[in-house]
């Protein structure tokens, strides 16, 4: 059907984006998402769109299959392959959609129709446009088994979802993939994997691949060029290496400093807190804790775990989603009972009364991944500070003890937060209000869950900055359990490494991630993708 | 500057923007506005009129009389006033519309709320009950109940307040346990706080827009559910109610006499009301869950 239109293409690049300009109307006035963004990408190569939250690097990506919401308002020009996005008919439109151009869309966990086995939902597209092609070819290139085809999603872990996405945005043999975050939400091991299917594609199918991240170590380890969005506005694009390596724009330089290198002193923070004589804090003996899952079939969760923190001391628990991570720690706050084993706090053992374990949260306090969810919407940010100082009733001023909390949270001034709700803020604010709710109560402990995991970039570095004063001004030990080793390196005294239920490795940050003695800690290192290009342990060795 | 007060402070102002948007929706004002004009009239009732017209002894009216002047809505077959039996009804009809909804909503907003929260055995046991009294058949369920128990608005309450909580303790354990599984209830535990604590601050409140909207719709039904017992003949034989001027009227034979007037007025009573509650709690439905308040 199309000779004529690929000798177009031919002149032109595979996607051209000329002064793309979106508007979002909307009841309390219009939001300029993208202004002004001039892009080109030739088959063949990759590129990389960098950016925070709501920088508009989505609404790019949307636009250039108006896959967009009728509220947008599109300004410039779409060229796909020379032809207007705006100016095809609805049906050209259909025929275009995955065809010619598909997208790998964000959150491959929702993505996905949960009652239809992947097999159907990867074969939909070729159904549609009547074209020819295996799912089983489409399985092997992903790296699945065929076998795969007939599972639901629920069955699949998040890595084989996303590959399964990926598979899907290759149905109709597109000439452009454009990847919307294909790999938030993954651990480095299946990170690493799902960024190598995208890399062999582009080479061996010689598809343009458009990839968005806020994740510029993601970015750089995969794309050529890289284009840096700040709040709807293309602010510097380059070579992917050159951008990062001698970034000139600040916004550039505030994400590529957030996400470190192991090994790199310049991203090491942690100042050594805890002489290794003193007493431990807590400590656990032989913990095990098990599940039973659908099946009925024995899950250790927690397989056999000692560990040891000290006063002042911040610990970091790392290890692959699933790796029972969450568990411990759900079970050293009491929230998880034990099947075997002992948790210490301070030489005793773990209250197991009501009354006991009240007492002892005051002592142990949790922060938790998502501030957006551990928030309880309907209340303000005085309530939710309150909420522990209330239910020990501590005695005391409260509207005081709750401003001091919001302060040494570095929210200042106090009461410009305090009536605020928590969808008024920003996600760091979020945050710094769950670290205050959890500060007030004076705790000695803090367990933080993924604390930065869903914060923009530019954010993690506060955040991680505020736990360290913390630990020097209030003298609290901390327990950060995290998938991301960089994070690790920033902060970290010790790392204690866990894999399947049981700590293969743990020693100083600097032991650990500098010379790796377990295989597992080794396969974590090199999974992580750098700015810089290889992994540190191969630059180490 | 202290903290109670920024809290009244916001919930004044969030009841202002329930509102405000409550006010938007035309339905739900026409039927609020009938509401409070009958509940209005029900109050004033025995300002206005003299109860003595509902004694067939006093009555000296011609029976079964056609409205005139006189008798706006006709006599019924003792002689006594349609017009004034309807309005005296209103009262019966009201009471006991809002009081078995209160038991209800009660009943079913607390086993509800139980039965997800504790989960184990308790919720089993919780939901068997509800399981239970949910494929009972009401309407018999109800008749047995007011023919153990003496005959009176009591009686009424009850046997349609018991029979009619379980679709409100379904309805209420489904949204607890969407909020049970919200992170902000792991905190809360973190924070050392117990079961009072959870309920009372976090899922109550969370699932109180719901119930409030499930109060409004089961109000509608059990004055349904009142007329229906009054009909057959279980209601309060000293009082006047809707649903007892209907058997009396099929009793007495007003369809073969031809004696609308006798028929109509209770059973547009029990239309305008319920039709008022229903509209009033869709209109709060749509202003308390944002999700439908789409396209206007």
């Amino acid at each position: 059907m199309s000779t004529r239109r690929e000798t177009e293409a031919g002149h032109g690049h595979l996607l051209e984006l000329r002064d793309l300009g979106v508007r979002y109307r909307s009841g309390r006035g219009d939001v300029q998402a993208v202004r002004g963004v001039n892009l080109t990408l030739d088959a063949g190569q990759t590129l990389g769109l960098a950016g925070e939250s709501g920088c508009g690097k989505s609404t790019v990506a949307m636009s250039v299959l108006r896959l967009l919401p009728p509220t947008a308002e599109v300004t410039g020009k779409v060229l796909l392959e020379g032809e207007d996005v705006a100016a095809m008919s609805w049906g050209r439109l259909r025929a275009v959609r995955w065809a010619r151009g598909s997208v790998v869309f964000q959150g491959a966990m929702h993505a996905l129709n949960p009652v239809r086995r992947v097999g159907e939902q990867i074969a939909e597209p070729m159904r549609v446009h009547g074209t020819d092609g295996s799912v089983a070819d489409l399985l092997a290139q992903v790296e699945l088994p065929v076998s795969r085809a007939r599972a639901y999603p629920h069955e699949l872990s998040g890595g084989q979802k996303q590959r399964v996405m990926i598979a899907m945005a290759l149905a109709c043999s597109p000439r452009l993939v454009v990847a919307d975050e294909p790999t938030t939400a993954l651990d480095v091991i299946v990170q690493k994997q799902v960024l190598g299917v995208l890399n062999q594609l582009v080479t061996e199918r010689g598809i343009g691949l458009v990839m968005i991240s806020h994740d510029l170590s993601v970015l750089t380890s995969t794309c050529d060029r890289l284009a840096v969005m700040y709040r709807g506005e293309v602010v510097e694009e380059g070579p992917a290496r050159e951008v990062v390596a001698s970034p000139r724009h600040e916004h550039t330089r505030a994400l590529a400093a957030a996400f470190p290198t192991v090994g790199d002193p310049a991203f090491r923070y942690a100042s050594t807190g805890a002489s290794a004589l003193t007493e431990p804090l807590l400590r656990t003996e032989g913990l095990r804790v098990s599940f039973r899952d659908r099946g009925g079939e024995l899950v250790r969760a927690v397989d056999g775990v000692d560990l040891e923190i000290r006063p002042r001391e911040i610990l970091a628990l790392v290890g692959q989603s699933g790796s029972g991570k969450t568990t411990l720690a759900r079970t050293l706050l009491g929230l998880q009972r034990a099947d075997s084993g002992r948790v210490l706090f301070d030489g005793a053992p773990l209250p197991t009364s009501s009354r006991g374990l009240r007492e002892y949260r005051r002592q142990v306090q949790l922060v938790l991944q998502d501030p957006t969810s551990a928030l309880n919407p309907r209340h303000s940010v005085y309530e939710a500070v309150a909420e522990g100082l209330r239910i020990h009733h501590t005695p005391g001023d409260e509207a005081a003890l709750v401003a001091d909390a919001l302060s040494r949270a570095e929210l200042r001034p106090p009461e410009e937060f305090s009536g605020s709700l928590p969808h008024e803020l920003s996600g760091g604010q979020r945050q710094r209000v769950v670290i205050a709710g959890a500060l007030a109560l004076g705790p000695r402990l803090l367990v933080a869950d993924e604390p930065v995991a869903s914060l923009d970039a530019s954010v993690r570095g506060e955040i991680l900055a505020l736990l360290l004063r913390l630990r020097d001004e209030l003298d609290l030990a901390a327990l950060v359990i995290t998938h991301d080793l960089g994070l690790a390196w920033n902060i970290a005294d010790r790392v204690a490494v866990m894999y399947r239920g049981s700590i293969v490795e743990q020693g100083p940050v600097e032991q650990v991630l500098l010379a790796p003695r377990h295989e597992y800690t080794r396969a974590l290192l090199s999974a992580v993708p750098t700015t810089s290009g290889g992994s540190p342990v191969e630059a180490g060795a | 500057m202290s903290g109670s007060s920024i809290v009244w402070r916001r919930r004044r102002s969030a009841a202002a923007g329930v509102w405000r948007e409550f006010r938007g929706n035309r339905g739900g004002l026409v039927g609020l506005v009938v509401l409070g004009a009958v509940v209005v009239l029900a109050l004033l009732v025995p300002l206005l009129t003299d109860e003595a017209g509902l004694d067939v002894t006093r009555v000296d009216a011609p029976l079964w009389a056609p409205p005139s002047a006189e008798h706006w809505l006709g006599t019924d077959n003792t002689g006594r006033d349609v017009l004034l039996l309807t309005w005296w009804g209103t009262r019966v009809s009201l009471v006991v519309g809002l009081a078995a909804t209160v038991l209800s909503v009660g009943i079913g907003s607390l086993i509800g709320v139980l039965a997800a929260h504790f989960g184990g055995w308790a919720s089993a046991t919780l939901l068997r009950v509800t399981d239970f009294f949910l494929v009972l058949p009401s309407l018999v369920l109800a008749i047995a109940l007011s023919t153990v128990l003496p005959r009176g608005l009591g009686t009424i309450v009850l046997a349609i307040g018991v029979t009619s909580w379980p679709s409100t303790a379904l309805l209420v354990r489904a949204q607890t346990l969407t909020i049970e599984g919200r992170p902000f209830i792991e905190r809360a535990r973190a924070l050392g706080g117990g079961h009072r604590h959870v309920i009372g601050r976090h899922v109550l409140p969370a699932v109180l827009p719901l119930v409030f909207v499930n109060t409004t719709l089961t109000v509608a039904s059990a004055i349904v559910a009142e007329s229906t017992l009054s009909f057959l003949g279980l209601g309060d034989p000293t009082r006047v109610s809707w649903g007892s001027m209907l058997h009396t009227a099929t009793v007495q034979g007003a369809v073969s006499k031809g004696a609308w007037w006798f028929l109509l007025p209770p059973g547009l009573g029990v239309v305008v009301v319920v039709l008022a509650f229903t509209s009033c709690g869709r209109a709060l439905e749509t202003v308390l869950d944002p999700r439908l308040r789409g396209e206007r």
